[in-house]
């Protein structure tokens, strides 16, 4: 049937979905085992559950050590603040906030780097000519689990003598450049959070081959240094509890399952959202956990804005979000750092004002992507109407 | 302490020599929290859907609290640490500077305050209260001073407000450290409304499920407002540009659902203790010569959780240090602490000036954490007596160990 305006529930049309369905749908392993886990635990068990759960992490991100923190700001915090970094870090402007505060917590500026428009993270190119002699690190952001150009970073850094971390949040499960993600770097942060592919509840954890680093990291988290020790490094009581780490173990276990699933959804997606014009959906490559169902919205094409785009949605009761918006060089307190040089962010500003995620995760079925679909491509096309209908009101 | 207790009878006996601890991590499991409700709590979690981001329970645990200590606001946060910090950098406006601290409290404390960018100075302490010597702070404000991080007695209200009368006097923000004030069994009135703002801790509620659940009370709306904005990244909703100030820097501070259901449970299963607890710890438990209670009114205290917090002090007739106790009792699994010189820390220790009588708190005193039962206090007391009674072999056989 074609679709006209009083189809959209912004004209009075019944909504596609029946209840609103955010971005961020959580994967929950199953409860029953939970509560078996859980009533272990209490019973004496489980007690190195943390523990446990960093032994599997390692051996799912195929690295030597992973030590986990309360999340995943706070294990960037703990990261940067163990690498000894002073001065000034070089960081992405097409990132999440929490990348650039983490490194203002521990003392060190970020330094905002503009990202390349097709790959959204950062590029060896646009990071070369902001090193100078204060910058002691460079931290790119595996953004929706794409590899940050991870071989030409670590070869410029390698050049400059400076060590490259990653923010890995996004990545979990993902397969970079043929390696694991967290075998790029000096060290990754991933995080668990409730939204994420493997889920504590919040949570994060910190990968590395470094053993001093890991040993570091846990004496940072885990204790507090005393006179007599040598290391002049700060500390914050961080831990991950055994409550989250049961749920991180159970999550971790269903990853695989999870992966699979997204992946379905993400086929459905790039079914449905095939040949619309102007809405062109982020590829995932294998190797991608499909947590992240990303599009830039083309507004010349589509003949609607991406944030007209959202609003319509949201009357659908389809409640997409505007990731990473408006771009770290417009946020306080970075904003003033950047009025005061002459760097532009126009690849950041193109996409902050392009980008839209769409829900995914377990509670988003084939179907409901399906009547999204349909329903993005029934407002793109009666766009013209929309904006017709939107003058005349 | 739950199931069999193990008394000492030999030297042996003690865990510190290869015997078995008096309190095993399998007798600490669910000491403190019911474990079907916990698990009603879980299966609300997951009905809802919603782990954390200021989900219902969060909200609900910052109401009762707020009740609680009879303050405009509360706002939870997942460790003390990060409170600390979060609290510091607002009120420290994001500049440069340092905070003034009393050299004895959390080593939390110092760290908290480098996390939010400012140096810590320490201040000698009270030899009675053993709380900050104002007469010493004063002569250390200088023009660098950007805030007042004090730690109130439990036992002495008055005290805060004279802190909160020193801070003003200088013109500098005042936030009180008072996570060891949290009694179940006194008055909560004023506790919570002092200060710019409180930090309190429920983390002892936890047991060993490892639970940090931290909590910031204030009467000032726009402290809170900020507060919880820089919780959650400083975020502002839908328009994040608006609203914040430069100076505030954001963060994950986010307490999640699972945490907050074990600060409602404790809230509920230990949180209201009859004002007896003192009487009947006096009944149950007393002193051996030679140690006693470290601070001027002699009360132990019992937190939120049902625990009994004593700072104990140990004679030169103990015979064993303070550390050799604490050591001792950690192996036996009980909660024990040394009093932390806080200058000694690193990296502050290099430049640290000589504070008398904190450095003479460190050397003979300690904290103990102990369940409130009568059967924690029974075995803790039969400890001791054992401890007291062959002191001076217990010293000669560590001794002998170190070497």
């Amino acid at each position: 049937m074609k679709a006209t305006l009083s189809t959209l529930a912004a004209f009075g049309g019944t909504p596609a979905l029946s209840a609103p369905l955010h971005v961020g749908q959580l994967n929950l392993p199953a409860l029953a085992a939970l509560e078996v886990e859980l009533r272990r635990l209490f019973d004496g068990g489980s007690l190195s559950a943390m523990r446990d759960l960093e032994e599997r992490l390692a051996q799912t991100l195929g690295v030597e050590d992973v030590v986990c923190a309360t999340n995943g700001t706070v294990a960037l915090m703990m990261l940067a603040a163990a690498l000894g970094l002073t001065g000034e870090v070089i960081v992405p402007a097409f990132t999440f906030a929490a990348t650039a505060q983490s490194m203002s917590w521990a003392g060190v500026e970020p330094v905002l780097c503009d990202v390349d428009k097709t790959t959204q993270m950062l590029s060896a190119d646009l990071v070369r000519p902001l090193i100078t002699e204060r910058t002691s690190a460079i931290l790119g952001v595996h953004v929706w689990g794409h590899a940050c150009a991870p071989g030409a970073l670590m070869a410029l850094a390698n050049a400059r003598s400076i060590p490259v971390f990653f923010d890995a949040c996004h990545a979990l499960g993902c397969m970079l450049e043929g390696r694991p993600a967290a075998q790029h770097g000096v060290a990754s942060v991933f995080s668990l959070h409730a939204t994420k592919i493997v889920n504590s509840a919040e949570g994060g954890c910190i990968a590395t081959a470094d053993a001093t680093l890991a040993a570091t990291l846990r004496q940072m988290r885990d204790t507090y240094l005393r006179a007599d020790q040598p290391l002049a490094c700060l500390s914050l009581r961080a831990r991950m509890s055994n409550i989250q780490s049961i749920l991180g173990l159970l999550s971790l276990r269903d990853l695989p399952i999870n992966i699979e699933e997204n992946r379905r959804r993400y086929n459905a997606y790039r079914e449905g959202l095939d040949g619309v014009p102007g809405i062109a959906l982020l590829h995932h490559g294998d190797g991608n956990n499909y947590q992240y169902i990303v599009a830039e919205v083309d507004a010349d094409v589509c003949g609607l804005t991406r944030d007209q785009l959202i609003a319509l949605l949201e009357r659908e009761n389809v409640i997409c979000r505007r990731h990473f918006f408006p771009g770290l060089h417009r946020l306080p307190p970075y904003e003033f750092e950047v009025r005061t040089n002459t760097r532009g962010f126009p690849n950041t500003e193109y996409l902050a004002a392009r980008s839209i995620q769409f829900p995914s995760g377990q509670a988003v079925s084939t179907e409901d992507v399906t009547r999204i679909c349909e329903r993005i491509r029934a407002i793109v096309m009666l766009s013209s109407d929309i904006r017709r209908a939107k003058r005349e009101a | 302490m739950t199931g069999k207790l193990r008394t000492k009878q030999h030297l042996e006996d003690l865990a510190i020599f290869g015997g078995a601890a008096l309190v095993s991590s399998r007798h600490k499991i669910g000491e403190h929290l019911d474990l079907e409700a916990f698990l009603d709590s879980v299966r609300g979690i997951y009905q809802r859907r919603h782990l954390t981001n200021n989900g219902p329970l969060v909200r609900e645990l910052e109401r009762r609290l707020a009740d609680r200590h009879q303050t405009k606001h509360c706002i939870a946060v997942a460790t003390r640490g990060l409170a600390l910090s979060m609290v510091l950098q607002v009120r420290g406006s994001g500049r440069s500077g340092s905070v003034l601290m009393p050299a004895i409290g959390s080593p939390e404390l110092p760290y908290a305050a480098r996390w939010a960018g400012l140096m810590p100075v320490f201040a000698d302490v009270d030899q009675h209260a053993q709380v900050l010597d104002l007469d010493d702070a004063r002569s250390r404000v200088s023009l660098d001073t950007r805030c007042l991080l004090a730690v109130p007695p439990a036992d002495t209200p008055d005290w805060a407000d004279a802190a909160w009368a020193f801070a003003r006097q200088h013109g500098l923000p005042i936030v009180l450290d008072s996570t060891d004030t949290l009694s179940a069994h006194e008055s909560a009135s004023r506790r919570g409304s002092r200060g710019d703002a409180e930090i309190f801790s429920l983390s002892e509620a936890s047991g060993v499920l490892g639970v940090d659940v931290a909590y910031i009370t204030t009467d000032d709306d726009g402290l809170a407002y900020t507060l919880s904005r820089q919780r959650d990244f400083n975020a502002a909703g839908r328009e994040p540009t608006d609203l914040r100030g430069p100076q505030v820097l954001g963060l994950n501070g986010k307490l999640n659902e699972f945490h907050a259901a074990v600060g409602l449970l404790a809230l509920d299963q230990r949180g209201i203790k009859s004002g007896a607890s003192e009487d009947r710890r006096r009944e149950l438990f007393s002193l051996p010569a030679g140690i006693s209670l470290a601070t001027g009114s002699q009360e132990a205290r019992q937190d939120v959780a049902g625990e009994l917090r004593l700072r104990l002090r140990v004679a030169p007739s103990w015979v064993l240090s303070a550390a050799q106790t604490v050591e001792l009792l950690k192996q036996e699994g009980l909660n024990a602490q040394p009093c932390y010189p806080l200058h000694h820390l690193a990296p502050w220790s290099a430049h640290a000036t000589a504070l008398p009588v904190a450095e003479g708190i460190a050397e003979a005193c300690f904290n103990l954490a102990v369940g409130a039962s009568d059967r924690d206090l029974h075995g803790l007391a039969s400890l001791m007596e054992f401890l007291g009674a062959r002191r001076s072999e217990i010293a000669a056989r560590m001794a002998t160990c170190v070497q």
